[in-house]
């Protein structure tokens, strides 16, 4: 996709001189992104599980669809801080293809820095959001889940992105712009 | 300042700070969040209480998860070893004609898309199998990358479609229908592009000289290979539109057979599945990120009543209905030059799709309108993926195919680009192409 063409940073996960920093981002958001992508494969086996069930027996589980929306929130969220870190969100590169790579990266320094302002913003909000529902007492329907807990669930992953674009935007400002 | 003028302002800023390296989603956050705080005054209050339940909101839909799934199916698809078995089986049956084996690599690139809902993975995955074979059997470095960088795009022609199920999602269209419009046009599209090989090959029949012909048994055996691949097609879009499950459920079903196809063919270890979900975490996110952006300006274009306001706009000028949704379509393929086909349907349908859904195109019913212009917009968008100068497919096959200069790969994709654009005429011209099937399941 844009965001892969003409990168100016070498890419983080093919790296072995990893400082600490780096190494806790990367083996975190790996980490996430595995328990996301683990999260994704567990939806698999109920749906088939709910739709043989249905089909058989006409007992599907009770709530499949609630569970679905409740994984399907945390674990994509999981899985976003691993496509930030790798700097794989998408962007329009076609404007900016002969600009000079020093200027490019101050450019995405400030990219990354804007986003995470957004993704601090979004953190911030979820997490107060998770602790009205949790006064509120709020739960779905069929399952009676405490809707606080998904909603609180996607915070760690939320503050992590914006760790991991801070990560991206200082090392762009103080990349020497010849590493592309 | 009027609603629609505040939203005009802010979808120019938005595409300045595109133009400047800003990311799409964050684009579109900063839009949708200056329009709140304009039309609010400068009070931040409602602001704030949009964005507290943001991400949760847009990342609990039930048919989101769709889009994860679809991925994920398709990672399990490039590791199960199909490409080559889709490529063997069609390569059996018409290799021997001349040109045949790029017709069959077409034919392999449409099965792959039955069970892959990305074209760069279908691009990628068939370049691989194919182009090495065509080159040895003296096609033409042309002729070989041109048809697999434009074969490549029936990955999301075909169903199971990312976009489409974006599309779906931000129209609150059914998932169903959609993919069920998109089986004539992308059988169309194989046909097209084969058209254009057998053409390719009669005016020179040096580019694309006749295989070995295959022995029957040989021919049965390969068939037989293929048989997971129709079975995961048919649950998927026969499942869906049935309605014994629902999206969700038959990709599921689609992905739990493509993961165990692929465990069964031993090319799915620990480091391949690692390769599948970080493969799926970039994807996914890259989507669902830019659907958060989309979100934050959606619901504030809503507020300034832009949308709505254009589309009046557009009814009451006299404009004949379908040159509106040719120049629609024509913004399409030149927001193709520089822009992601997904980031411009989610950028770009909140203002069109009201725009054609308020215009007659001989009394056709919403709904029709609704599959019809989905299907037409993922056709121009996907064209984006092949014409220069970002067509990502070009790169792709560029990459696989290093002998061919990418002028080649770029010069051998124009004959395909052409009957791309003819079939869009067609489906401009003749809605029932699409509608067809779908009319003809009650729907």
């Amino acid at each position: 996709m844009s965001g892969a063409v003409g990168q100016a940073l070498p890419k983080i996960m093919e790296r072995t001189d990893l400082n600490l920093i780096e190494r806790a981002l990367v083996l975190a958001s790996k980490g996430f992104a595995i328990t996301g992508g683990l999260g994704f494969i567990g939806m698999v086996s109920m749906s088939l599980v709910s739709v043989v069930g249905r089909k058989l027996w006409s007992a599907p589980i009770n709530g499949d669809v609630e569970i679905v929306q409740v994984v399907t929130a945390v674990a994509a969220a999981a899985l976003v801080p691993y496509c930030t870190l790798s700097g794989e969100h998408l962007k329009v590169d076609f404007f900016t293809e002969h600009v000079r790579p020093a200027l490019k990266n101050k450019m995405d320094a400030v990219a990354y820095a804007l986003m995470t302002a957004v993704f601090v913003l979004i953190a911030w909000r979820t997490g107060l959001r998770a602790v009205e529902i949790r006064d509120s007492g709020e739960v779905t329907t069929l399952r009676e889940i405490p809707v606080w807990l998904p909603v609180l669930g996607m915070v760690p992953s939320l503050v992590l992105v914006a760790a991991c674009s801070a990560y991206r935007s200082v090392s762009l400002a103080l990349a020497k712009g010849n590493a592309s | 300042m009027s609603g629609t003028t505040i939203g005009l302002l802010a979808f120019g800023g938005m595409l300045v700070l595109l133009g400047l390296r800003i990311h799409i989603s964050i684009a579109m956050f900063i839009a949708g969040g200056g329009i709140y705080l304009v039309m609010n005054g400068g009070s931040v209050n409602s602001l704030m209480f949009t964005i507290s339940d943001l991400a949760y909101a847009r990342f609990s839909n039930y048919y989101l998860s769709v889009i994860p799934l679809c991925i994920l199916m398709g990672q399990f698809a490039t590791h199960g070893g199909l490409s080559k078995a889709l490529f063997r089986a069609a390569g059996t049956l018409i290799g021997h004609w001349r040109g045949g084996l790029a017709m069959a690599a077409t034919m392999a690139c449409i099965g792959f898309g039955a069970i892959c809902g990305s074209s760069i993975a279908t691009a990628a995955t068939m370049g691989q199998i194919a182009i090495p074979e065509l080159r040895n059997h003296g096609y033409s470095g042309r002729l070989s990358t041109g048809t697999l960088a434009a074969g490549g795009t029936l990955g999301i022609l075909v169903p199971p479609s990312v976009p489409l199920v974006v599309y779906a999602i931000i129209t609150q269209e059914s998932i169903g229908k959609l993919f069920v419009a998109a089986v004539v046009p992308g059988v169309l599209a194989m046909l097209g592009y084969m058209l254009v090989i057998w053409l390719i090959v009669t005016r020179d029949p040096k580019a694309g000289p006749a295989a070995e012909r295959a022995s029957w048994s040989e021919r049965v055996m390969a068939q037989v290979k293929v048989i997971p691949v129709a079975m995961v097609f048919l649950v998927v879009v026969v499942g869906i539109y049935g309605g014994w499950a629902n999206p969700t459920e038959a990709t599921s079903i689609g992905a739990a057979a493509c993961g165990l196809i692929a465990l069964a063919s031993g090319g799915m270890g620990v480091k391949e599945c690692l390769k599948s979900i970080f493969g799926t975490a970039v994807a996914t996110s890259m989507i669902f990120t830019v659907l958060l952006g989309a979100d934050l300006l959606n619901s504030a274009l809503a507020i300034t009543q832009m949308p709505v306001e254009l589309a009046t706009w557009v009814q009451t000028s006299g404009m004949p209905p379908l040159l509106v949704l040719v120049a629609i379509l024509l913004i399409y393929v030149l927001l193709g030059c520089v822009m992601d086909a997904l980031a411009m349907i989610l950028l770009t349908i909140p203002i069109f799709y009201p725009m054609v859904m308020g215009l007659d195109f001989g009394g056709m019913s919403l709904d029709d309108k609704s599959v019809w212009f989905g299907i037409l917009a993922l056709m121009v968008v996907e064209i984006g993926l092949v014409h220069p100068p970002v067509g990502m497919n070009l790169y792709i096959i560029n990459k696989i195919s290093r002998d061919v200069p990418m002028k080649e790969t770029a010069l051998g994709v124009l004959p395909f680009l052409a009957s791309d654009f003819i079939r869009i005429a067609l489906l401009v011209l003749f809605p029932i192409i699409p509608l067809w099937l779908v009319h003809l399941n009650g729907g």
